[in-house]
């Protein structure tokens, strides 16, 4: 009697575990990159961004940072590289970096085409970066 | 009936015996050379005279007439030419015998030579007559006595070769067996051995020419004594040959010895006397199959492997002895050594190898093969033919001599491992750098290179393209130079040199390619170098600059010209040049010629490698400064792919000098007063200057025609208590004006009281000292004022009670005003808005516009500063989120609230340093705000302190301290924040800047916050207090403080500035 009761015990637990696990809140994930190709010719290809991948998040902002006043090419690629990192912070860093450098444009093409958390978070983040427009 | 003719004919029967008187001696046997007479006698027993009578003898086989003998009666009878009548055949007439007569007739014969033994000799004789019929005698049988000889000189062999007698060659062996007997030998036997050293050749055994072995029924060679000839007969020669092959090899000399022995069933054997024959052979190595080939014998190359490969074959019939040879190969053969083969095995290595090589015995139908090898040597020309020669020595002195040649090919090669072009120098280069490559030639081939031509193909970015060969420049021929023959393993370096073209683009190859044209090889490519041009836009100081276009010093207001110049010296163009421009706050940028303009940046577009690019800059001097703030113009160059250049600074010296040699010097009256009026004095002044007065001391000499109104005097209708009993501006110093900006109106008024002992027609005129800047003084001349006096006699006063000895006096009980027109137009010097003032009341008191408290502009004193932030509705919400967002738990927090309430207008004039120092903020908290997130984020001092964050706010901090006047308040709706603050307080402010750097400037900034309320007061004084609790940390302390120090009072009075701000927000 005693081993009978232990038993629905467990399949009733089994059960809980089965359907709360299922329900598990889905976490916003970074939209997947979409390489056109103009990494190739700025000279940011996919070995510099793999190696920037492989920054530690810091690092990737750091290095965000001290580029986002760069003119060049390249500088811009690993920017619009960045905007799809799977750190929201260093996605915050890139698209602060785009907007100083008057490439709003482009971060919010990059918004409308991948909407979501992420992108509302992103952009509210940048409103606040702007709180002296009139 | 037979005649005699008839009878003894061959092969014809006997005549019957009619008569038996034939006596023949001997009677019984005969022997060989023995004479047989005969005698045969008759008688005519008849009759008649037998007439014709004729006698015939036969004459058998083997007795020969013995010539002359015949006799009839002892009568010769006559022979005839030596044949006797009686053998005739129709007998010897002997005439007529008559009856009875007898006759004898006798003849004698020759035994025969050779008469076989025991042959029968019959003799008979015959008579007839013409009438008697031929009668015949007895017939006498003799027999004959004889045998073989065969032993005799005739009797021989021989042994004979038809030429010489050579191994292998065929001999004949001859026996000739001769009967010199009287009679026949039978079954002649000859033993004729086949000779020692031969070989019998089969079925050539004749006898008498005829084939033997077929009556044998053997072979020759197999019967020991074969009977050759059943029957020899006498006199008769038998010839016994056959043939022999004399063995092949034989030593020379070898003797051949035929032997034989003879043999008759009559004879017993003897042996003939041998006869003999000495063989001749030699060794011999002549014929073809003693060879001598060289392989390969042809496609034979320079270094190539050459076997000589001797076959000695002895094809005498004699073994050779002492055979060697010796090899001796031409100049361009090298033996191999230890490569010499015997029948394929070595021999003994040797450090020198022998010219001749000792073979020993080859015997005959041997052979040794010899094999060496040789190198075909090299350099060696092409079609060059080497020979080799073998010789075969053998025997004394005999020798062969073999020669054979093979044809070399041979060409120059030029390897790719060898035959490089590299470069001498580094391959990353500038342009305008000399290239330098060196080209490799190496004729590692085994033959001339001749009629060599290098061929350079370069990009057309090089320039001066030379070819040098050691330090000898090369004729060149369109990037072509001979060189004419380069020998074989012969080393060619040439030194190829250019100049990179200037200017070339970045990241651009350049590239040289060169090749060999050899008459042998034809073209061979050698490679090419190539160098990668690091290409960059420069400028620099020296060329690039900011020039003031004229010497004349800037005046506020005024414009100076300012060419800018740019010039790429680098060696690519510069794309993207644009100058960013630093302009002190005092300055604007009005106008560009030549460039674009984007904010503070010019735009120059592309400036190409050389070139220059110009412009023309309108900067105007926006407000008066003291002379020691010129203006300064610094610029940053920067280009794609270059360096940021800061240009030399450009300090425009200005010239901002105060003025106030334009004033007025009223009075009213004017023109004439009674003696004992009052008169009020005017002294207007103002600075038409372009620069500020720091000092100002305005004199005004007293007057003994007049007595001063204690208290009378204001300065801007200010009151100005008087020193003593004495009018502040008749002290020495006068009334001492301090920072007089500009278009600042002064007004002194006091007030006189005209003496009243003058006398009518004494003229007044007052003089105004101003001594400014130490240096400056102007004087103002006030217009004379006549007194009038006139006598009076009486001593009563209309209106008193009593009398009173004096004079009714002027009352100055109310003054009077002064004409409506109180100021004096002047010119302005500077731009003055002005709608400030009016607008600011608007603003304040009477607009619709939010305040949360109206600081009034007529309130505000003249050492206080008033600084403005307006809020319009969007950025009113914008802020109020940031605020809700923040976490103020820490003191880091209120660095935002900094930022967001930081006023963005100082005084009356739109403040561009308050922006830079907004700008500056948001770079560096934005960069915060984003580190915060970040895990393990420590505050580091570069951060919240960096010199472009300081230099941006120490200019707005003296922009502030500088401002003037009070903010126009905008049109539309919003939340406005003012401060208003001592500009004494917010000197101390910026001299502690330098004390405590980091605390202290986040402190100055905290001064600038909103005051207008008591909220906003209270939350400004808590901040600053935490700021400056801080102020004894050094930068890293303060940066650490920041994300752990918390401040509640700040927090707290936060809290309710929040509200306050929401309330007015929601409004």
């Amino acid at each position: 009697m005693i081993i009978a009761v232990v038993l629905v015990i467990v399949a009733v637990a089994i059960l809980l575990v089965a359907r709360f696990a299922a329900r598990q809140k889905t976490v916003p994930v970074a939209p997947p990159r979409t390489d056109t190709g103009d990494g190739e010719r700025s000279g940011f290809d996919r070995d510099s961004a793999a190696e920037f991948d492989r920054l530690s998040e810091n690092a990737r902002c750091e290095m965000l940072f001290s580029i986002a006043l760069l003119d060049d090419e390249r500088s811009s690629a690993l920017l619009e590289h960045a905007l799809a990192d799977e750190s929201g912070v260093v996605s915050l860093a890139a698209a602060r970096g785009l907007v100083a450098g008057g490439r709003e444009a482009d971060v919010s093409a990059y918004l409308r085409a991948h909407p979501g958390e992420r992108s509302d978070a992103l952009a509210a983040a940048l409103q606040l970066f702007d709180i002296d427009r009139d | 009936m037979r005649s005699l003719t008839e009878v003894f004919a061959p092969g014809a029967p006997t005549l019957p015996e009619g008569l038996r008187t034939l006596v023949v001696s001997p009677d019984r046997e005969l022997e060989p050379g023995m004479t047989v007479r005969a005698s045969f006698a008759f008688t005519n027993q008849g009759g008649a005279t037998a007439s014709g009578v004729r006698v015939r003898f036969n004459l058998p086989d083997g007795l020969v007439y013995l010539v002359g003998s015949g006799t009839l009666d002892g009568a010769d009878l006559d022979d005839d030419l030596g044949n006797s009548p009686l053998l005739a055949r129709a007998g010897a007439a002997i005439g007529d015998v008559p009856p009875g007569e007898q006759r004898r007739i006798e003849i004698a014969y020759s035994v025969a030579g050779a008469i076989e033994n025991g042959s029968t000799v019959e003799l008979q004789a015959a008579v007839a007559s013409f009438e008697v019929a031929p009668v015949g005698s007895n017939v006498v049988r003799l027999i004959a006595r004889s045998k073989p000889q065969l032993d005799n000189a005739l009797t021989g062999v021989a042994l004979e070769v038809q030429r010489e007698a050579r191994p292998g060659g065929e001999a004949q062996v001859t026996v000739r067996i001769h009967n010199a007997g009287e009679s026949s030998a039978h079954d002649v036997v000859v033993i004729a051995p086949i000779p020692q050293h031969t070989v019998y050749v089969a079925n050539s055994a004749r006898m008498n020419g005829r084939e033997l072995e077929r009556d044998l029924g053997s072979a020759f060679d197999r019967i020991h004594a074969p009977v050759v000839a059943p029957t020899l007969a006498a006199s008769a020669t038998g010839t016994l040959s056959y043939k022999v092959r004399i063995d092949d090899p034989l030593p020379d000399g070898t003797r051949l010895v035929a032997t034989a022995r003879v043999a008759s069933q009559e004879t017993a054997g003897f042996d003939l006397t041998p006869a003999s024959l000495t063989v001749s052979s030699s060794a011999d190595f002549s014929d073809d199959r003693s060879t001598c080939a060289l392989e390969p014998a042809t496609d034979v190359f320079a270094g190539s492997l050459v076997s000589l490969t001797l076959v000695a074959m002895n094809a005498g019939s004699a073994a050779a002895d002492d055979v060697s040879v010796t090899v001796e190969f031409a100049e361009g053969l090298l033996p191999v050594r230890g490569s010499l083969r015997i029948d394929g095995k070595p021999l003994r290595e040797r450090k020198k190898e022998a010219t001749a090589i000792e073979l020993g015995q080859i015997g005959a139908r041997e052979s040794i093969e010899m094999r060496i090898d040789a190198m075909v040597a090299s350099p060696i020309a092409d079609a060059t033919v080497l020979h080799a020669v073998a010789t075969i020595h053998w025997g004394a002195k005999r020798e062969r001599r073999f020669e054979r040649s093979v044809t070399v090919h041979s060409l120059p090669a030029f390897s790719p491992r060898k035959n490089i072009l590299s470069p001498s120098a580094a391959t990353t280069v500038a342009p305008g750098d000399d290239i330098e490559a060196t080209l490799t030639l190496v004729n590692d081939g085994s033959a001339d290179a001749t009629d060599c031509v290098v061929r350079i193909v370069r990009d057309s970015g090089l320039d001066d393209v030379r070819i040098y060969e050691k330090a000898t420049r090369l004729q060149q021929d369109d990037d072509s130079v001979s060189l004419g023959t380069i020998e074989a393993f012969g080393t060619r370096r040439l030194a190829i040199r250019g100049r990179v073209r200037s200017p070339h683009a970045n990241r651009t190859e350049l590239q040289i390619a060169a090749s060999l044209h050899t008459h042998e090889l034809g073209e061979i490519a050698l490679g090419d170098v190539r160098w990668l041009v690091h290409s960059q836009p420069a400028f620099t100081v020296q060329n690039s600059h900011l020039t003031l276009l004229d010497d004349a010093v800037l005046r506020p207001n005024g414009i100076a010209s300012v060419d800018v110049v740019m010039a790429n010296e680098g060696t690519d163009i510069a794309h993207d040049v644009r100058m960013r421009l630093y302009v002190s706050p005092d300055a604007r940028l009005e106008t560009v010629d030549g460039a674009t303009r984007d904010r503070s940046s010019l735009l120059f577009g592309e400036i190409a490698p050389g070139a220059r690019a110009q412009a023309r800059l309108g900067l105007r001097l926006l407000r008066s400064l003291a002379k020691a703030y010129p203006v300064t113009v610094d610029g940053v160059i920067s280009a794609n792919a270059a360096e940021p250049l800061p240009l030399e600074r450009l300090t425009i010296a200005t010239a901002a000098e105060p003025d106030f040699s334009i004033g007025t010097f009223r009075s009213e009256p004017a023109d004439s007063a009674d003696a004992g009026e009052m008169i009020e004095w005017a002294l207007h002044v103002r600075n038409g200057g372009d620069g500020p007065a720091r000092r100002v001391q305005i004199h005004i000499d007293a007057n003994e025609a007049t007595i001063y109104v204690p208290n009378s005097t204001t300065v801007n209708d200010v009151p100005l208590r008087d020193t003593g009993a004495h009018a502040p501006f008749t002290l020495d110093r006068g009334i001492t004006l301090s920072d007089v900006d500009p278009g600042v109106e002064v007004t002194i008024r006091w007030r006189d009281v005209i003496h009243n002992g003058l006398t009518s027609g004494i003229g007044i005129t007052r003089i105004a000292t101003i001594i400014y800047d130490g240096d400056r003084r102007d004087e103002l001349f006030s217009s004379e004022i006549k007194v009038r006096a006139t006598p009076v006699f009486a001593n009563t006063i209309p209106g008193l009670p009593f009398g009173v000895d004096g004079m009714v006096g002027p009352s100055f009980v109310a003054t009077r005003a002064l004409t409506e027109s109180r100021y004096l137009e002047l010119p302005p010097a500077t731009p003055v808005n002005n709608g400030v003032g009016d607008g600011a009341r608007h603003a304040i008191g009477a607009s619709p516009m939010l305040s949360l408290n109206g600081v009034d502009a007529e309130e505000v004193q003249a050492d206080s500063i008033v600084l403005q932030l307006a809020l319009r509705s969007e950025r009113a919400e914008r802020t109020m989120r940031m605020l809700d967002e923040l976490d103020l738990g820490l003191l880091v927090g209120h660095l935002f609230v900094i930022r967001a309430l930081l006023p963005d207008q100082a005084g009356d004039a739109h403040s561009v340093a308050l922006g830079a120092a907004r700008q500056a903020l948001r770079d560096h908290l934005d960069r915060i705000y984003i580190r915060l997130r970040l895990p393990n984020f420590t505050m580091t001092v570069r951060d919240i302190d960096s010199a472009s964050l300081r230099g941006a706010v120490e200019r707005a901090l003296l922009d502030v301290v500088h401002a003037r006047g009070t903010p126009s308040a905008p049109h539309d709706h919003g939340i406005i924040l003012r401060t208003v603050i001592e500009r004494d307080e917010m000197k101390a402010a910026i001299d502690a800047l330098h004390e405590a750097p980091s605390a202290a400037m986040w402190s100055a900034l905290a001064h600038l916050l909103p005051n207008d309320s008591p909220e906003a007061a209270n939350y400004r004084g808590s901040l600053i207090a935490a700021l400056q609790s801080c102020a004894s940390s050094d930068a890293s302390e303060f940066a650490d403080l920041l994300v752990t120090q918390p401040a509640p009072a700040a927090s707290a009075a936060f809290a309710v500035l929040r509200a306050r701000l929401g309330l007015l927000a929601a409004s």
